[in-house]
């Protein structure tokens, strides 16, 4: 008797949840076979129990809000790593640029423009620092 | 708002057509992911990392399913991904916090302890079955539809669906026969 | 021949300027200053434009406006000095 009802069981599985028609057979089986039709009533049970778990959810939102946020914050960093790419290539540009122009000879000017960037250091330092204050309200 | 029409102000842009429409939806993402993992940190982390995809490719999305469905599909991708990368080192089960006493304290602590029950049976169900189970029982998906979403045949989605009730009955039985 | 001593030279010291114009760059790009201007400040000399930038971005604290009053606000202030309510920038680098 068990070993019948295990093959049936998958059957009536399936036609619990409405995945396949009860065909004929079936039904006269189940007419004789008192096991199988306990089968079905505990699938009853089984969904009743089951139910304790369809509870209402409250809806988050800032759980949302942190989604779109977090999207956001990826797309700035994509932003940010592209245009140091963009920085970084411009750069090696500049200095083959400026390597070529020591070639033909003007490194005494490059020189002479080096140091006279390093001595106004101290002012542009003062000229930010003014400018920031200012643009922070303090 | 009719979904289709709201999707289609989200595949244009709409920022607030797109939340709309996650809200409308959390319960199911939620809810689902909650049965699957049985955490409730765990399920926060998943749903927002499930919400975070579906915006990043929204315009992907074609409506042939429901946008229930394909939060669905996200958040089972989702789970599986974070289960291949952290191993299968399982997640501790939450202890039932809220207890809705009401008036009938003893009866608020049989449904807790029913619960808890209910909870260690289903996890005691290895997740890939559980998986299949929740989409069949909870939403009524069909097996060819889970098979879609899981990407696995049709017959494995009946086998896993087909063990997993055996499993849960086993365990519940030998829990009331052991009263 | 004295050319040729010189511009060879150039290298090293054109590896030290990328790699301080790309760092200043990135920090820059992190903390919300205008990440152009002061890359290539970072390209012109070093080590003097490092010391000016690393001075005008540390010593002077960001501030944004304060919701409820709209007077600016200092992110490392929890606390609005004005009016009172928190600080809803509070610890924020940027």
């Amino acid at each position: 008797m068990s070993k019948c009802c295990e093959e049936y069981e998958d059957i009536l599985i399936d036609i619990y949840y409405g995945e396949t028609e009860m065909s004929t057979e079936i039904k006269n089986h189940l007419e004789n076979c008192s096991n199988c039709r306990e089968f079905l009533n505990e699938m009853e049970g089984l969904g009743d129990q089951l139910a304790i778990f369809d509870t209402d959810i409250p809806i988050d939102c800032s759980l949302v809000e942190s989604a779109f946020t977090s999207v956001d914050q990826k797309e700035e960093k994509k932003r940010n790593i592209i245009d140091l790419l963009i920085f970084m290539s411009t750069a090696i540009g500049i200095f083959f640029v400026i390597f070529v122009l020591a070639y033909k000879g003007y490194g005494k000017y490059l020189l002479y423009g080096q140091i006279s960037v390093f001595f106004l250091a101290p002012f542009s330092l003062i000229a930010f620092l003014k400018g920031r204050r200012l643009k922070e309200g303090m | 708002m009719l979904e289709a029409e709201l999707l289609g102000l989200a595949k244009s842009g709409d920022k607030s057509a797109l939340k709309n429409l996650l809200e409308a939806n959390y319960n199911v993402v939620y809810g689902y992911l909650l049965k699957l993992t049985m955490n409730e940190d765990f399920t926060r982390d998943l749903t927002q990392e499930t919400m975070t995809r579906a915006i990043v490719n929204i315009k992907k999305f074609k409506g042939e399913s429901k946008f229930s469905t394909w939060l669905i599909s996200i958040a089972s991708n989702l789970f599986k991904d974070v289960v291949k990368k952290k191993g299968q080192n399982h997640e501790d089960i939450d202890e039932i916090v809220n207890l809705d006493a009401g008036k009938d304290v003893e009866k608020a602590v049989l449904t807790r302890e029913r619960l808890m029950s209910l909870k260690k049976a289903l996890a005691s169900i290895p997740t890939e079955m559980r998986q299949a189970f929740i989409l069949k029982h909870y939403y009524n998906y069909s097996y060819e539809e889970i098979a879609g979403i899981l990407h696995c045949p049709i017959g494995t989605v009946r086998s896993r669906i087909h063990y997993s009730i055996k499993k849960l009955k086993s365990v519940l039985d030998g829990g009331i026969s052991n009263e | 021949m004295n050319d040729s001593f010189s511009y060879w030279m150039l290298i090293p010291l054109f590896i030290l300027l990328f790699i301080q114009g790309a760092w200043i760059f990135n920090d820059a790009s992190k903390r919300g200053h205008n990440k152009w201007l002061w890359g290539f400040f970072g390209l012109l000399n070093v080590p003097s434009n490092l010391i000016v930038y690393l001075i005008v971005t540390r010593a002077v604290p960001k501030a944004s406006p304060c919701e409820h009053c709209g007077k600016k606000i200092r992110h490392d202030y929890k606390y609005c000095p004005h009016c009172s309510t928190s600080n809803i920038n509070f610890g924020k680098k940027n």
